[in-house]
């Protein structure tokens, strides 16, 4: 602002300006406009991606206010303002939206398909960042008309697809370098996430735990750049209100955790339900003939439409049946019928190929389970339970760690969609059990399951995640080596080397560490005894036909790094971090192949079918 | 020399930076252009959204007006979907749901609406009617009364406020917690303004209801202060004076209302304290030879029910007191005949106090032994429970009234 004042001022005068003057000013804004741009195109590129992150972050945050909307316009229009619609609506508006749903994604957004979680990592990993911004407009689109219709999907995944492919829109055109390319589509991800649930915390986690995998600090700072600006974008349109209104709760007592724990299992359980007929139902519907596609997002329209006659709580994302779910609204019948057929619905939506997410239908699952459980023990355990809003709200997160198996995000979801810090020990003890019974009895993930259905082997984060790393302490040898003292005599070091033969002789100085050959002790000691002079001091000999200073390892370290470091070295030291001066073992690359060899596998073998 | 770059003939720039200058400056515009759209698309939304809520939060309105509670709740659940956080909606829809008796429902929304405004007037008492349905548990209940009555209130809040007291009053007084009742009755009462008859006639039937009755005969009074012929204000005070045994005060406060107007337990206690004032002996006004006359008619009456109850065989209700006790009464007014005749009495004015007393011995035990008293017989027995009454020390309460 400074230098347009400083512009302005230098071509500017009090009175008004002639033609001549207010062509000057264009021009003055122009090359004012032009320094800035080469000023921010020229910065490095590190800086630039970061700069990149806040504008992807305001983008993703305008489109998913706009899709919003366009998903309640489309309600509004479509099926009315009430919460239970007529029933001529309810069973004839899903069936049309569905027949142009799939019409729109046969013909005109063929990669709209799915969630769009395993979308975004494809591209991340296969298609070097590469989301076409066709996707942006078919999901936006689409799923405005899927969700708005009744279709039983929400609008979170969709938004995430979408700031991903606003992201690598943007990336391309700037013609960033390949790595930030690739880099950029998560930032997207996150940024859309963050904005449709208002929870910048829990997507940066999600992008993390999902997406990345990793911790990468190349990226962790432009991720969590995008999701603040979206998600301020989005409160600046739409209001700063949690996604739910959670009625006041605390803890009166630790014994209120068994409860909880209660939900956890009883929760596993349904996400298992969830994912098995997920699992189950998919293949045999994918492989159904071609010309089906047509039919099936209408079909399940009408399931769902019928459905919906009695049970209209289990159309669209269903936010409002949420709260009245918290809110106690619903008999635990009722609330464990909802779950049910909210499962049964969701999966009927998403096999029928219809876009849309599941992020929403998993907490609307999640709340009336746990609604369900926490009427039940109150009921029959009035002090040991509390509130079965409080048991709605941990549900949710409970059926997010059971179902998508994102524990950590599930846990900072449900504190940042509520504002209530409260529900954490609970949501992290019942979160924990069904994932372990997720885990233990379902071994995929459904985001890894949905790959492998459709023939992508993408990185699984969560055997990733559960992966067995290497360090040196695994490979290393101890007492394979004996420490030659440099200022005794050679005589008393070949005296020592003769006393442990097999140990790879090492000297050291001021944490220094060189390698001696025994050949070459005895070599030199012969030409001693030959020529009849004295021989030298260890020193001496070891700087004149030792190999090193010796990169020295710590335990810690992992294979690959000690691997990387072993270069033509015969052996490494591995001292301790505390005295470099300490050996602790040694280690060679046979070493290193040997354990690498006898560790477990747990790549995947491809096949041809 | 060298001059430096010319100003005026830039360097010219790699082709590939003038096209991402294009695209830099493509993405300002499409941003701006994209905001101005969200503006413009948010602001139609919530014009929309703010106009459904509304709509749905009247059609609410109208069928509760109606007593329509179901369709009112679907209506206020409606309108909460377009405005989740307007707390007016969240009342009335609690207040919907604890009117269709889903108190536990509305409860949620009231402890969340609680939460965000602890000091709230009507949310307290929503709270407080809800918890008042609890049939073991009053604290819950008190506890939120008194956070109402203490809580903000927007329009006119002291008379709200002692419209929610009189609420926790009548609470108190269903629920049979007098005590508990007590300071509130009070607090009632003190608060109501002096020109306000309709507040003080309810604030002083409740004082009766709390057996207040020394405050309770003051409030009425100061009802007829404005209407003197009001019925209702004379009956409430008459029962007053009646209960502190100010017999001839409820005759006269029984007296001013119309004969046709009398109810039979007006008339009734009418007759009661006629009857009472006949039997006692203590009137100051009385001469030496009435007071002594008025006691040997009392023993009489007092030893013919004492006899007729002994004579039922002692139908007992309370094994205490056998009817051997009676018999034993009876001969002690037997062996006293001759002091407590007409004539000495005359002589020993002291002595009528001894009579008195024996006759009201005789009362309670029949009392104890054959039932309620009707009749000369109740007349009497109220009579000696007044002279106990008189000895012991009025409460605190009634202490205040009085002074």
């Amino acid at each position: 602002m400074s230098h347009l004042a400083e512009d302005l001022a230098a071509n500017g005068s009090s009175a008004a300006p002639t033609p001549r003057q207010s062509e000057s000013t264009k021009s003055s804004l122009r090359a004012l406009w032009a320094r800035w741009a080469r000023r921010i195109l020229e910065m490095p590129e590190s800086q630039l991606f970061l700069l990149l992150a806040v504008v992807i972050g305001v983008f993703s945050g305008l489109a998913v206010v706009l899709f919003r909307i366009a998903i309640e316009w489309t309600r509004l229009s479509l099926l009315g303002s009430s919460l239970a619609p007529p029933a001529a609506r309810v069973v004839i508006v899903p069936v049309l939206g569905g027949i142009l749903v799939a019409l729109l994604v046969a013909y005109v957004f063929p990669a709209s398909r799915g969630s769009g979680v395993n979308q975004t990592k494809s591209a991340v990993y296969i298609f070097d960042g590469y989301i076409p911004f066709q996707t942006v407009i078919g999901k936006f689109v689409a799923c405005a008309l899927a969700i708005g219709s009744g279709q039983s999907l929400g609008p979170e995944d969709p938004s995430l697809q979408m700031g991903a492919g606003i992201a690598s829109a943007i990336g391309r055109r700037l013609q960033l370098s390949h790595e930030k390319i690739r880099l950029i589509a998560p930032v997207g991800a996150a940024a859309g996430l963050a904005a449709a649930f208002n929870a910048p915390i829990s997507s940066v986690l999600f992008v993390i735990e999902e997406i990345i995998g990793t911790w990468s600090a190349a990226a962790l700072g432009a991720i969590v750049l995008a999701a603040v600006s979206s998600v301020v974008t989005m409160r600046w349109f739409l209001g700063s209100d949690s996604l739910f209104r959670v009625p006041a709760f605390r803890m009166q007592h630790p014994a209120e955790l068994l409860a909880y724990a209660v939900l956890g299992i009883i929760g596993g359980a349904l996400s298992l339900l969830f994912l098995k007929w997920i699992a189950w139902a998919r293949p045999k519907l994918e492989a159904t003939p071609r010309w089906t596609r047509f039919v099936k997002p209408a079909a399940a329209g009408l399931i769902i439409g019928i459905i919906g006659i009695w049970v209209p709580q289990i159309m669209g994302a269903g936010y409002p049946v949420i709260d009245q779910g918290i809110h106690g609204e619903f008999a635990w019948r009722i609330l464990f019928l909802l779950a049910l057929l909210k499962i049964f619905a969701t999966g009927v939506s998403f096999l029928s190929g219809t876009p849309g997410g599941m992020f929403a239908p998993t907490l609307f699952v999640g709340a009336m389970l746990g609604g369900a459980v926490g009427a039940v023990e109150q009921h029959f355990f009035h002090r040991l339970a509390a509130a079965p809003g409080a048991f709605a709200l941990v549900g949710m997160g409970t059926l997010f760690a059971g179902f998508l198996r994102i524990p950590i995000t599930s846990v900072f979801m449900v504190i940042e969609v509520s504002g209530n810090y409260t529900a954490v020990l609970p949501v992290m003890i019942s979160t924990m059990i069904a994932y372990l019974i997720s885990r233990r009895y379902h071994n995929i993930s459904l985001f890894d399951m949905l790959a492998r259905q459709d023939g992508l082997l993408l990185p699984s984060i969560e055997e990733l995640r559960e992966q067995v790393y290497l360090t040196v302490e695994d490979a290393m040898r101890r007492d394979a080596a004996i420490i030659l003292d440099p200022t005794q005599p050679l005589a008393s070091s070949i005296r020592a080397a003769d006393a442990s033969p097999g140990k790879a002789l090492l000297i050291t100085t001021h944490g220094e560490w060189r390698f001696l050959a025994r050949e070459e002790l005895e070599r030199i000691s012969a030409n001693a005894r030959a020529a009849g002079t004295p021989p030298p001091s260890t020193n001496a000999f070891a700087t004149a036909s030792t190999q090193g200073p010796l990169p020295a390892l710590f335990r810690d370290q992992s294979l690959e790094e000690a691997l990387r470091l072993a270069g033509d070295w015969p052996l490494l030291p591995v001292v301790s971090r505390a005295n470099l001066a300490k050996l602790e073992g040694v280690i060679a690359i046979a070493d290193i192949l040997h354990a690498l060899r006898s560790a477990p596998q747990t790549g995947v073998i491809p096949t041809v079918s | 020399m060298n001059a430096g770059p010319n100003p005026s003939h830039p360097a010219p720039r790699h082709p590939l930076t003038r096209s991402r200058e294009a695209i830099l400056t493509a993405a300002v515009f499409l941003l701006l252009g994209l905001f101005a759209i969200t503006a413009f698309a948010s602001r139609m939304y919530h014009k929309t959204v703010h106009v459904l809520a509304d709509q749905w939060s009247a059609a609410g309105e109208s069928a509760s007006g109606a007593k329509n509670f179901p369709e009112a709740i679907t209506d206020y659940r409606n309108a909460l979907i377009y405005s989740p956080n307007n707390s007016t909606f969240q009342f009335r829809l609690a207040k919907a749901l604890s009117a269709e008796g889903h108190g536990d429902q509305a409860e949620t929304y009231l402890l969340s609406l609680l939460s965000e405004s602890p000091g709230s007037g009507p949310v307290n008492l929503e709270l407080a009617r809800i918890a008042a349905h609890h049939p073991h548990d009053m604290s819950d209940a008190f506890r939120y009364y008194h956070a109402a009555i203490y809580g903000v209130w927007d329009a006119d809040p002291l008379i709200t406020r002692s419209e929610v007291r009189r609420e926790l009053c009548e609470f108190l007084l269903a629920r049979s917690a007098t005590r508990l009742a007590e300071p509130e009755l009070i607090a009632l009462a003190d608060n109501v303004p002096q020109n306000d008859v309709a507040r003080t006639k309810v604030a002083s039937n409740l004082l009766l209801r709390g057996q207040l009755y020394s405050r309770a005969l003051v409030a009425f009074q100061s009802a007829l202060d404005a209407d003197p012929e009001d019925s209702e204000s004379l009956s409430g005070a008459a029962t007053a004076a009646f209960h502190l045994a100010k017999y001839p005060e409820a005759v006269n406060f029984l007296q001013k209302i119309p004969a046709d107007q009398l109810t039979s337990s007006q008339s009734d206690m009418l007759e009661t304290a006629h009857r009472v004032i006949a039997l006692d002996p203590f009137g100051v006004t009385l001469s030496a030879a009435s007071r002594a006359a008025i006691t040997v008619h009392d023993l009489d009456l007092a030893k013919s029910h004492a006899g007729n109850c002994s004579v039922q065989g002692g139908d007992s209700l309370d094994p205490k007191v056998p009817p051997s006790d009676l018999e034993k009464l009876i001969a002690q007014k037997e062996a006293n005949r001759s002091m407590w005749s007409e004539r000495m009495l005359v002589r020993a004015p002291d002595r009528i106090n001894e009579a008195m007393a024996l006759a009201f011995q005789m009362e309670n035990a029949v009392a104890a032994a054959c039932g309620p008293l009707s009749g000369p017989d109740r007349a009497l027995w109220l009579l000696g429970s007044a002279r106990a009454a008189s000895s012991v020390m009025p409460s605190s309460s009634d202490m205040g009234a009085r002074r």
